[in-house]
């Protein structure tokens, strides 16, 4: 009975105690991460919380393959038809392309990070008494960002929804007029020229000239609208701001292109704003060394590039002597002694004929491309995807070129001297002169497109240029014929095929049983492949099917946005 | 991505069943003594003895037992070490053993003067006591759904997870292997799937401990590159099957209330064994098997893929051939790649129990050991267990005990599901590569396209993923009778584990494919749970009053704490365990725990046996949600009447046995959901800035439990003397208030890993309709010939009632590699999980039908670059306005199959001869789709470098009526050597999406399966008692026997892909189920 009583004591005690102190015992807060409420509590929290727009793991779904496929595959510069992917290319995309909605989708979330800060840090941080001054930099930072993911999603799907409050109800998201997304970025960028340092307060952040450089760009592209009646005080305003980044920032063009989209050229002295890319795994670093190198024998890991290079227009596109040819792309011949683990050189076929063989363009990609882990300091990715090279947005050379753009403005060229000074600077880089007195329009068009081959802007120089005038444009992307392609002949062994003659002296158009000399050809242009045609609805990017399913009041006409 | 250890909050009982029917052998024994003096003043007057031992059947002494010659009242009892000695008895005598909760014996005298008697417990037996949560019941008076597997029924089939012992067996459960993979985790559906996001899988009591039926997450493959596979492991691997003497499936919500906010699945209440009373008896089961691999996909040999390779130049498609396939008739089969990674593999089990115990104290100590290598090679599963349960009468009325169990299980994991899993891999890879070069070294292809991403021989046995799983658990328990109708007991339980999951991925060169960079990672997980419960029982009868009430309450803690480290570049094969070498490339840690605290209640009220009340309620509180909704109340009822007991039945005796209406309604819950849901937590991650801070998702402050309201009404009927037992339960169950992440724009955000999330809220409905159906029948009774059968028939329908706000359809995808990745999906008026695409109406016979049929939006008619003669046809459905508008684009995806299966059943015999015994027992499933997406690698004709099917050399052909196979544009030049084919013309862009998501890759996946034939010998008494044995019995089973099935792939039972509801039925290239041939024995001294 003694043993009875204890027990019952024991428990009773225990009872009492358990409901006592059951709101505490219920109430658990995670141990391994930080939660919104104690957060915002140091100037490092803050800036840990905008290094978070940086990072290529939020832009993933932009910066992974969509960047590429549209801006190099749409621009007709960049050769792929597998699929999906390769829809970009014949410009057969529809709705339901998964890229597609990767791209739309990931700039919509980098949106909603800038949008969570914009919205959230200010009051929480200020609480806690962290300075005005810090709280309004990440502000500004969060805005540019924000900037610069709606001027892509304006560019690439022209009337999109402004978002502001990520926790609306979707059938409140309807679409916007692409002038009031201008407005939208304008003022986003203004307030960040205003409120950023003008070097950035740690290296690969943006500064206030990141914004001034967008706000150029931005207005280039406002002007570009030529029947806008604001277009001439745009260009006066676009030249206006590139000036600003040219005269008063500390940027200026960075010299070593062979490692200019290296890791070692990370955050450079031209790079106002870039992708941050780290080899953290899968979605945290740049996919193309994977994604455009041609074989595992650049990598010494994944590639899948075999299938991907430069169109043969864009090919043609480069002048003799051009030191950015080989940096762009490669060719029979070229050799690299930063590729392959301590070097690369380029063959269209190999002894082993297995193991390289050539694709149709008879060139792969190298713009981006970094190699092995020992080509690029250990950061090559080549099983995640996880490259440590950064993704250009905007570089200084854009800068130049768009002054040169805004000068030239709605006519056809410019003797602006400055302009030409500039000019010069860009191709003196490249290793090339320019003896004229004047810069036509298609002569930019034709440096922009050289210069920033494979770096996913192209399609949006095409995209002014159709702003200008829809059937130069159209005539400008038809006349590249970009579905030509080669086919090699199958009587030639790999020397033959890889001899210098069957580079320039082999190519030729007629099919080798035609060749009324009798000795074939060893490459031939492929008679069988269907033109491309491209028409003015191509330039303008469908709306996704998932987001069209789960906002159908995006199918809404276009408004204006109302300000406040 | 944290993969939570969640520990289902939810409780058991101690009170086993065998403590209970020891209590009442006690009783009984009183009863048999009187009967005893009376029976034996009349055995006086006779002179012949006999005299014998009457055992159960693990051998131990059966005190009490009634012996009695058949047709007079002449008998005797066995006394307390099972011995009877009975006199007076002629050779036509027939003597009867009876005993209550045993099936009765008959044995002819036949100058017999020694009979030794082995009783079986009666599965049927009305007064079988079943487990119910904090307490047992008599069968009899149970007013919810309950089913019990107990005895033979357990022995049927050979498992190696205790799960599986339910398949078939249990009407309205629904066992499916999600592989056939070594220790892999299966899908259990108790009444269908209720919920969408949080686990379906059943709440498991083992001894008191709460354990959830969500499998342990390992990390797969994908770190290094590639798919995961299903990386779900079995969450009962650590338990052995020969330590378990019941299951107790809770069903219905009545039933399962009693666990609350744990009980929505269903509960499996799982009973280890425990000791009893008399001689120690020690007991020996072991097997061994071979496993076999049932079926092989029809790929192409050698000679038919060189074929293949003719067929594609000369439709224009190759312009180069392989010099070596020029000639097919010279080439041999090639590699048989699916042989290559098969082989025929054993497994064995052993397990050694001894039981024993006085009147104060008994025990029962186990020890097992299994070993399984997979069928496919690489794969491989080891288990070592120990258990010792014990209980001890204290004083007159304070009693204790304990359990302690310990599991060590180690499995070998190989990539099996999936587009980079062997099974995929080794169907694709070409049977040109031989697996071995001249050298002996794995081979590859010589191409850089090579069909396969790796040698899936080599890869299964160079790459390692080893899970090493260590596994504690343990309760004691304390119980006081102040009062002779009061119990009051306290229980502490604790489940401590710690599993190593290591990987590494070598650097090879097989042919072309490569890969240099050396990887490894470890993952290490640690988790620790307790209990500690509290009640009392109360148990008086008034009159015809009898009340059983019992009240408590639980506390309840688990944490979990990991790591994973992942690096890679290491610099050689041999060294496999983390040291300095290596670059680090990405590590993780995670810390947390969860807490509940519940209390709660039963009444049981029986008005003279024949009307029967069972009430309760819980109330749980989970730290999983925030002040605002911490507490939810579970209440339910039922009611049921034994219609037998009325007076007025009385003269129905003779063939109604028993006929009972049950009644009930309850409330369940479900939070098997992350922590910390309801607030907003900041995410770490790596960047060039140093370690970067991002909101992980919005808050939801009210977030709230997952509820279940369920009715179930049901009838027991047992026809003459027991013989025929009818069980049928109709149900309705409706979920509410599911937690869900509502699907909002991508324009807002969404619910990806990197995305700010959108937060969890309690939205949408589910409901369940369905019938489970028992039947059990005494086929042919007699004294040396038997038949017993089981049939149970589950038939359940699922209705998704509503979702978020615009009841926004959740789709499930595949893995991003995936052709397609959209296969099903969850909407509004369909069921969980229906498949979603496009229908096919055949393919495009000739030109006419290209141009004049509807083309997929923006493809021309082209031969590489659009539609053409040869590609599929489908069907246009739709348009923007809701009108077919000639084009194949989005709006003409329709649902397309249904994976949930009409209905399932198990049919089992038990035939028994003398000592003889043969069990047969067939499972089946009826009307369930399957996305077979293992054709579309193996018949997607887009690569010539993949091996396909041997089908495709039928597919349809395009020729050119002048013989120029080059034009690409000209259509009209165009026709098909074989119109009438099914497949579609090869097309390397498949610009057409011949292989999209379509009903070209759903099948009927109903099956009908002899689950297990078995025989089995027990050998006469009379001979092993010398030897110091009391029963020893042989048997042999065959396993996966036969399987009858339309189903095109290797294996129609599938299961949900990682346990998902939304992914049920999809092949992707699932380790098939091995056919077992089994030798086993069961020993006891």
């Amino acid at each position: 009975m003694k043993m009875k009583n204890i027990l019952t004591t024991i428990y009773l005690l225990f009872l009492v105690l358990g409901i006592t102190s059951c709101d505490q015992f219920l109430t658990i807060v995670p141990e391994d991460e930080q939660v919104l409420e104690t957060y915002y509590t140091s100037e490092s929290s803050v800036n840990a919380n905008t290094a978070s727009l940086y990072s290529a793991l939020v832009w993933q779904d932009f910066n992974m393959n969509f960047i590429w496929m549209a801006g190099d595959e749409l621009a007709g510069d960049l050769y792929y038809t597998y699929d999906q992917e390769g829809q970009f290319y014949y410009m057969t995309f529809q709705n339901g392309n998964s890229f597609l909605k990767e791209g739309w989708n990931g700039l919509f979330r980098v949106v909603s990070y800038c949008n969570n800060i914009i919205n959230g840090m200010p009051a929480a941080a200020s609480a806690n008494g962290i300075s005005e001054e810090i709280i309004n930099r990440a502000l500004a930072e969060a805005r540019c960002i924000r900037g610069i993911a709606y001027y892509f999603l304006s560019e690439y799907w022209q009337d999109v929804p402004i978002i502001t409050d990520n926790n609306i109800s979707s059938d409140q998201v309807i679409r916007n007029k692409q002038s009031s997304v201008y407005e939208f970025i304008r003022r986003d960028l203004v307030f960040a020229s205003e409120n950023l340092p003008s070097t950035p307060f740690q290296e690969g952040r943006c500064s206030k000239y990141t914004a001034i450089g967008m706000l150029a760009k931005l207005h280039l592209t406002m002007a570009s609208h030529l029947d806008d009646a604001d277009s001439d005080s745009n260009f006066g305003l676009a030249k206006q701001y590139a000036l600003q980044v040219i005269n008063e920032s500390s940027y200026s063009l960075y010299n070593d292109l062979s490692t200019m989209f290296y890791p070692a050229g990370n955050n450079n002295s031209e790079s106002l704003f870039a992708i941050q890319c780290t080899n953290d795994g899968y979605g945290y670093g740049n996919g193309r060394n994977v994604s455009q190198s041609r074989n595992a024998l650049i990598t010494l890991g994944a590639s899948w590039g075999a299938g991907k290079g430069p169109t043969l227009d864009l090919q043609e596109s480069y002048e003799n002597g051009d030191l950015r040819r080989k940096y762009t792309f490669m060719r029979n011949g070229d050799q690299y002694d930063n590729l392959g683990g301590g070097g690369y050189s380029y063959y269209n076929f190999s002894e082993d004929e297995s193991t390289e063989t050539s694709n149709e363009m008879l060139a792969h990609v190298r713009k981006y491309v970094i190699g092995a882990n020992s080509d690029c300091g250990g950061v090559a990715g080549a099983s995640n995807q996880d490259a440590g090279n950064n993704t250009y947005l905007l570089r200084l050379t854009d800068v130049y070129l768009c002054y040169v753009e805004a000068c030239i403005g709605s006519g056809s060229s410019t003797a602006d001297a400055t302009a030409l000074n500039l000019f010069k600077q860009v191709r003196s880089r490249a290793g090339l002169s320019w003896s004229a007195s004047s810069i036509t329009y298609d002569q930019l068009i034709k440096e922009r497109r050289v210069e920033f081959a494979f770096e996913s802007i192209n399609f949006l120089d095409i995209k002014r240029m159709s702003y200008r005038n829809m059937t130069k444009a159209l005539t400008y992307l038809n006349d590249m014929d970009r579905e030509r392609q080669y086919l090699s002949n199958g009587s030639y062994n790999w020397q033959e095929r890889n001899a210098d003659n069957a580079y320039h002296g082999g190519f030729t158009s007629v099919n080798p049983e035609d060749d009324s000399s009798g000795e074939g050809s060893i490459f031939y242009l492929n008679p069988d492949v269907a033109s491309i045609t491209i028409s003015a609805e191509n330039l303008v990017l469908p709306i996704p099917a998932e987001t069209l399913t789960k906002t159908p009041s995006i199918t809404a006409e276009p408004v204006e946005y109302e300000f406040n | 991505m944290h993969a939570f250890i969640v520990k289902a909050e939810a409780y058991n009982n101690l009170i086993i069943r065998i403590t209970k029917s020891a209590l009442m052998k006690k009783n009984l024994s009183f009863f048999s003594i009187l009967l005893f003096l009376v029976l034996s003043l009349q055995a006086l007057a006779q002179e012949r003895t006999i005299s014998g031992k009457v055992v159960d059947e693990d051998g131990v002494a059966l005190p009490g037992v009634t012996v009695i010659i058949d047709g007079t009242t002449k008998g005797t009892i066995t006394d307390f070490d099972g011995n009877f000695s009975l006199s007076g008895t002629s050779n036509e005598d027939v003597l009867v053993f009876s005993f209550i909760g045993y099936k009765p014996i008959k044995t002819l005298v036949a100058g017999k003067t020694k009979i030794n008697v082995n009783m079986e417990a009666d599965v049927v037996n009305l007064e079988e006591v079943v487990a119910v949560g904090y307490g047992s019941m008599r069968k009899s008076d149970l007013t919810g759904s309950v089913s019990n597997l107990s005895g033979e029924s357990l022995k049927e089939s050979i498992v190696i997870n205790p799960d599986q012992l339910m398949q078939g067996k249990v009407a309205g459960v629904v066992v499916q292997a999600n592989s056939g993979a070594p220790g892999a985790a299966n899908s259990i559906r108790i009444r269908g799937a209720s919920s969408i996001n949080n686990s379906n899988e059943p709440l498991y009591i083992i001894d008191g401990i709460p354990v959830s039926g969500s499998g342990t997450e390992t990390a797969g493959f994908s770190w290094s590159g590639g798919s995961n596979g299903q990386n779900i492991v079995n969450p009962l691997a650590s338990i052995a099957p020969s330590d378990i003497v019941s299951l107790d499936v809770l069903k219905d919500a009545s039933a399962t209330a009693i666990y609350g906010a744990a009980g929505a699945n269903g509960v499996v209440i799982v009973t280890t064994k425990r000791g009893k009373n008399g001689k120690t008896s020690v007991s020996y089961d072991g097997y061994v098997a071979l496993q076999h691999r049932p079926k092989k996909m029809d790929m192409m040999n050698l000679k038919e893929f060189a074929l293949y390779q003719n067929q594609l130049h000369n439709e224009g498609i190759l312009a180069n051939i392989d010099e070596a396939y020029l000639d097919p008739s010279l080439l041999g089969k090639g590699t048989d790649w699916q042989d290559a990674v098969t082989d025929d593999a054993w497994m064995h089990n052993h397990n050694i129990s001894i039981t024993g115990g006085s009147k104060g104290t008994q025990f029962a100590a186990s020890t097992g050991y299994t070993s399984q290598d997979g069928m496919l090679i690489g794969s491989e599963f080891e288990r070592f267990t120990g258990r010792i349960n014990v209980d001890s009468k204290v004083s007159d009325n304070v009693k204790t005990g304990m359990s302690l169990s310990f599991a060590r299980t180690n499995q070998s994991i190989i990539n099996n599901d999936g587009i980079n899993g062997v099974v995929m891999q080794a169907a694709l890879m070409s049977p040109a590569v031989p697996v071995y070069d001249f050298d002996g070294n794995f081979a590859g292809p010589e191409t850089v396209n090579g069909s396969s991403i790796y040698n899936p021989v080599a890869l299964a046995q160079d790459q390692d993923n080893t899970l090493l799983q260590e596994r504690i658990m343990g309760n004691v328990y304390g119980e006081i009778y102040p009062w002779k109708h009061l119990t009051v007991r306290t229980e502490f339980g604790f489940d401590r584990s710690n599993n190593v999951n290591k990987g590494f991925k070598p650097s090879y060169e097989y042919g072309q494919l490569k890969n240099t960079n050396i990887m490894i990672m470890q993952r290490e997980d640690h988790s620790l749970y307790w209990i500690w419960k509290n009640y009392a029982t109360y148990n008086q009868s008034f009159g015809k009053h009898n009340i059983i009430f019992m009240t408590g309450t639980e506390t309840s803690r688990s944490a979990w704490e990991g790591t994973q480290i992942q690096k890679d570049q290491l610099s050689s094969n041999d060294i496999r365990v983390l040291t300095t070498d290596g670059e680090l490339v990405t590590n993780s840690g995670w810390k947390d725990a969860a807490s509940t605290v519940s209390v709660f209640g039963r009444l049981n009220y029986n008005y003279d046996e024949r009307y029967l009340l069972t009430a309760t309620l819980r109330t749980d509180a989970s730290s999983k949600f925030g002040a605002n909704n911490r507490w939810g109340y579970f209440p339910s009822f039922a009611a049921a009447w034994r219609v037998t007991s009325e007076e007025f039945m009385q003269n129905s005796k003779g063939w109604l046995s028993n006929l009972k209406l049950r009644l009930g309604y309850g409330q369940v819950g479900n939070a098997n959901i992350g922590t910390y849901l309801y607030g907003s937590t900041m995410q770490a991650f790596s960047s060039a800035f140093g370690t970067a801070y991002r909101m992980s998702n919005n808050a939801n402050p009210d977030l709230k439990w997952e509820a279940s309201e369920q009715y179930n009404g049901g009838i027991d009927v047992s026809l003459f003397d027991n013989r025929i037992n009818l069980t049928i339960d109709a149900y309705y169950k409706t979920t509410k208030d599911l937690l869900l992440q509502p699907s909002v724009s991508p324009v807002l955000g969404g619910s990806n890993f990197i995305d700010i999330q959108t937060p969890f809220m309690n939205i949408g409905k589910v409901d369940n309709k369905g019938i489970d159906f028992t039947l059990n029948t005494h086929n042919v009774k007699g004294v040396d010939f038997n038949w017993n059968s089981n049939i149970t028939f589950s038939l359940n329908q699922n209705e998704i009632k509503a979702l978020d706000d615009q009841n926004t359809t959740i789709y499930g995808s595949l893995d991003w590699y995936a052709a397609f990745q959209t296969v099903s999906m969850i909407t509004v008026g369909q069921p969980i999980g229906v498949f979603y695409g496009y229908q096919t109406d055949g393919i495009f016979v000739d030109a006419e039908d290209v141009k004049t049929s509807a083309r997929p939006e923006g493809v021309n008619i082209h031969r590489t670059t659009g539609t053409w003669v040869g590609d599929v046809k489908f069907k246009d459905i739709s348009g923007p306005d809701g009108t077919p508008d000639g084009i194949i684009n989005e709006y003409d995806q329709t649902v397309i199959g249904d994976p949930n299966p009409d209905f399932t059943f198990g049919f089992s015999n038990s035939f028994s001869y003398k000592n003889w015994e043969l069990g047969v027992g067939l499972t089946g499933s009826v009307g369930a789709d399957v996305l077979n997406y293992v054709r579309v690698k193996t018949e997607g004709l887009m690569s010539q470098w993949d091996n396909q099917d041997a089908a495709v050399l039928d597919r349809a052909q395009p020729a050119y009526l002048d013989g120029d196979n080059s034009n690409v544009e000209n259509i009209d030049n165009t026709y098909l050597i074989n119109p009438d084919a099914t497949l579609p013309r090869w097309s390397g862009n498949d610009l057409n999406g011949n292989n999209r998501m379509s009903d070209r890759w759903i099948e009927d996946g109903s099956y009908l399966r002899i689950q297990n034939i078995s025989i089995s010998y027990s050998f006469p008494r009379d001979w092993i008692n010398k030897a110091g044995i009391s029963t020893c019995k042989l048997y042999l089973n065959a396993q996966n026997v036969y399987t009858f099935t339309n189903y095109s792939g290797l294996d129609p039972e599938i299961g949900s892909y990682n346990q998902k509801a939304g992914l049920s039925n999809v092949d992707m290239g699932r380790y098939p189920s091995p056919r077992v041939f089994t030798l086993g024995a069961n020993i006891t001294f």
